[in-house]
């Protein structure tokens, strides 16, 4: 038996075969749905961080009320939250010095 | 035109028929011919001679599988044509896919004849114990006779790994034969 042979016993197989072969498609690639899912949580991702860039942005709430700053108003102006800077008198240490 | 249909137009001798079976199968038949015989005349010739044969033989014959009927007509004329045409000159392409399968005969040396039909249902029964995948791949190489490169493009996969299959399933046919008994 030669190699043509065989090409020619293969005429005679199964039909269910020639027909698997005829009508087999390829399949598709996993890489076509990942890609979309990929890129979706890249944007995801992309505007949380985005948004947490800017806690301005962020909706008041216990833990966070500072108000936003708006114009040229220093953050330190209103009284209820004025700051002593350099306040040494009050401290003990303020006494020591070298003769 | 549906299969079931167009075998209803040869069961009522409707010649409507062989025109629907070439509106649906014609340029597969072409291909195919083409691919086993390298010559559009040739193939051409055996294409015709396909619906001719499909003609007279439905009825009886009612095939489950049309497209499988017909392009084993086509095939089984083609390597007649072949024969015939290469009584004196051999095609490079055949002669390729002959020698590769050539390689999986055990003993080259033993000499013995095997009905077409035997080795074909020897073919189907190894052909069921592979994987899709490999049958598929072999299945366009040797039975539909098309080349490497067109093997990989309509599995979408690349042709090292067809040719790596094809090397595979030739050392297991090459086995399976043996195992068989078919050593020639």
């Amino acid at each position: 038996m030669k190699g043509n042979d065989l090409l020619k016993g293969l005429t005679y197989v199964d039909d269910s075969l020639v027909k698997e072969a005829e009508e087999h498609k390829p399949k598709k690639s996993p890489i076509r749905f990942v890609l979309p899912v990929a890129a979706s949580f890249a944007i995801i991702i992309a505007a949380f961080s985005i948004r947490s860039n800017y806690p301005n942005h962020l909706p008041l709430s216990p833990e966070n009320n500072i108000p936003p700053i708006v114009g040229n108003e220093s953050p330190h102006s209103g009284k209820d939250y004025e700051l002593y800077f350099n306040d040494a008198d009050s401290q003990t240490a303020a006494d020591i010095y070298i003769e | 035109m549906d299969d079931s249909k167009i075998i209803e137009l040869y069961f009522a001798r409707d010649e409507a028929a062989i025109r629907e079976t070439k509106i649906a199968y014609g340029k597969k038949l072409d291909n195919l011919s083409f691919s086993i015989l390298r010559n559009i005349e040739d193939a051409g010739e055996c294409v015709n001679d396909t619906y001719l044969k499909t003609w007279n033989a439905i009825p009886p014959q009612k095939p489950a599988c049309f497209y499988a009927f017909i392009s084993k007509i086509c095939r089984h004329l083609c390597f007649g044509r072949l024969d015939y045409r290469n009584a004196k000159k051999r095609k490079f392409e055949i002669v390729t896919l002959s020698d590769e399968l050539a390689n999986c005969i055990p003993d080259k040396l033993i000499q013995a004849e095997f009905e077409d039909k035997v080795i074909g249902d020897a073919l189907t029964v190894f052909l069921n114990t592979l994987s899709k995948d490999h049958r598929v791949i072999f299945m366009r190489r040797y039975w539909f006779c098309e080349p490497i490169s067109d093997v990989a493009n309509h599995l979408k996969v690349s042709e090292s790994k067809v040719k790596t299959s094809l090397h595979r399933t030739r050392i297991k046919l090459k086995a399976y034969l043996k195992k068989e008994g078919i050593s020639i």
